[in-house]
């Protein structure tokens, strides 16, 4: 209490004609900081950035089909060997030959009709048209008149009537004549029936047409043959 | 009953001819109509239903005409088969009488050809014949045929139809004789 009242003592001696101001305090020290405001509100997006670089290519995918083909006009290749480079493998004149009076048969095949015409086959035909007449004749002898193969009493002779026919093995064609087998040989004729007509019958009696004509014989082919070139039915 | 002693009943088939199929000749026939000669050559019989023709480039096919008697052919016609790039089947013929350069097409086509035609393809065979009733007959010496039987009835063949002009066919001549062949290759 003393300083107290010795100040405010001093303040009522000091009293008088005011004085000058004196000179500024000096500063405060700083208040301490306030406390951190609310966030602000968000800024606004960036712009995009840049494209990336595009990335490796894929693999292939599988190849398309073919096209269809165009029409190939002939880059066909054929062999261009003579024809002595082969070797002869079958051969075909008269229909059912070798079948029936050939005992030789891949030899007769390899054969020709020079070979024919020399008499290369001649036993081996009379021989085995015996044999037919031999193994034959007593039914042939029922309805017909068979020929003979070594006639004794100017029967037909059988040799003499098949001889022409199938020596040399070749089809003969007569051009100044009609067609008609054995004037070469159309796809409907029902040739074996004459041919054995032919190598079995008295010609004299008989028409070559005799053993076609029995009902024992197919008459035609199985299908119907077309009316133009190629002639030949399509397969089955 | 005796049957002749060098009767050959039991050797219907050609061995070597029937095992090579391509060059087995089945028929062959040939007519004239007094401006064309046309030759039908038939192979590979007993063909069946859904199978291929049989085309083998390594088989000749001939044609032969003898125009002057001497058992000789004074013409041959040759045919062969062959592919192109894509595998299709020609036929290509030479020696058509009359004619110099060969002629080529596809198969299963009609190719004209000078003084004619070719075909080659796939064909119902044309023979008819009961050829059992044959066999039949040949091997046990009786008369054995059957009027309803046709041996190849619903069979194929493959054929090469060749028409050609029957004047330069002949030489001129009014009688000739033809027959057919085949050949295989000897060292393929």
């Amino acid at each position: 209490m003393r300083s107290i009242l010795f100040a405010a003592a001093a303040a009522l001696l000091a009293t008088g004609c005011e004085g000058p101001e004196g000179p500024a305090g000096t500063a405060g020290d700083a208040g301490t900081a306030g406390a951190a405001g609310d966030n602000g509100t968000d800024g606004t997006d960036g712009s995009s950035g840049s494209d990336g670089s595009n990335g490796s290519d894929g693999s292939n995918g599988t190849d398309g089909s073919n096209g269809t083909d165009g029409l190939n006009a002939g880059d066909f290749t054929f062999r261009t060997d003579a024809a002595t480079d082969y070797d002869q493998v079958d051969r075909v004149g008269m229909p059912v030959v070798s079948t029936a009076v050939i005992t030789n048969k891949d030899l007769y095949n390899q054969s020709s009709p020079s070979a024919d015409a020399a008499g290369d086959f001649v036993t081996e035909i009379i021989a085995n048209v015996a044999g037919l007449h031999t193994a034959l004749d007593d039914d042939l002898d029922v309805f017909f008149t068979p020929c003979v193969v070594e006639p004794q009493n100017g029967e037909a002779d059988c040799i003499a009537q098949a001889a022409p026919l199938v020596v040399p093995d070749t089809l003969k064609i007569d051009l100044a004549g009609v067609s008609g087998f054995p004037n070469g040989r159309f796809l409907d004729e029902p040739v074996v029936d004459i041919t054995f007509a032919v190598v079995l019958l008295d010609l004299t009696v008989h028409g070559v047409g005799t053993l076609a004509g029995l009902p024992l014989s197919q008459t035609e082919n199985d299908v119907a043959f077309l009316g133009g070139f190629p002639y030949l039915a399509a397969p089955h | 009953m005796v049957v002749g002693g060098a009767f050959a009943a039991d050797h219907i088939d050609a061995p070597a001819a029937s095992v090579d199929v391509p060059a087995d000749i089945s028929d062959f026939f040939v007519w004239h109509d007094g401006s064309h000669l046309t030759a039908v050559l038939c192979f590979a019989p007993f063909g069946v239903s859904g199978d291929s023709a049989m085309y083998d480039p390594d088989v000749l096919y001939g044609i032969h005409i003898d125009t002057n008697g001497d058992n000789e052919a004074d013409h041959e016609i040759w045919a062969r088969f062959g592919t192109d790039s894509l595998g299709n089947w020609g036929v290509q013929v030479e020696g058509m009488p009359g004619t110099g350069a060969p002629v080529a097409g596809p198969v299963e086509s009609v190719i004209q050809a000078p003084g004619g035609r070719i075909y080659a393809g796939l064909r119902d065979d044309p023979f008819f014949f009961d050829f059992d009733g044959l066999t039949e007959t040949l091997s046990t010496a009786t008369l054995s045929f059957d009027a309803t039987n046709d041996t190849f009835a619903g069979t194929n063949v493959t054929s090469i139809v060749v028409e050609m002009d029957q004047g330069a066919a002949a030489n001129g001549a009014d009688n000739i004789q033809m027959w057919a062949t085949t050949a295989r290759i000897t060292t393929p």
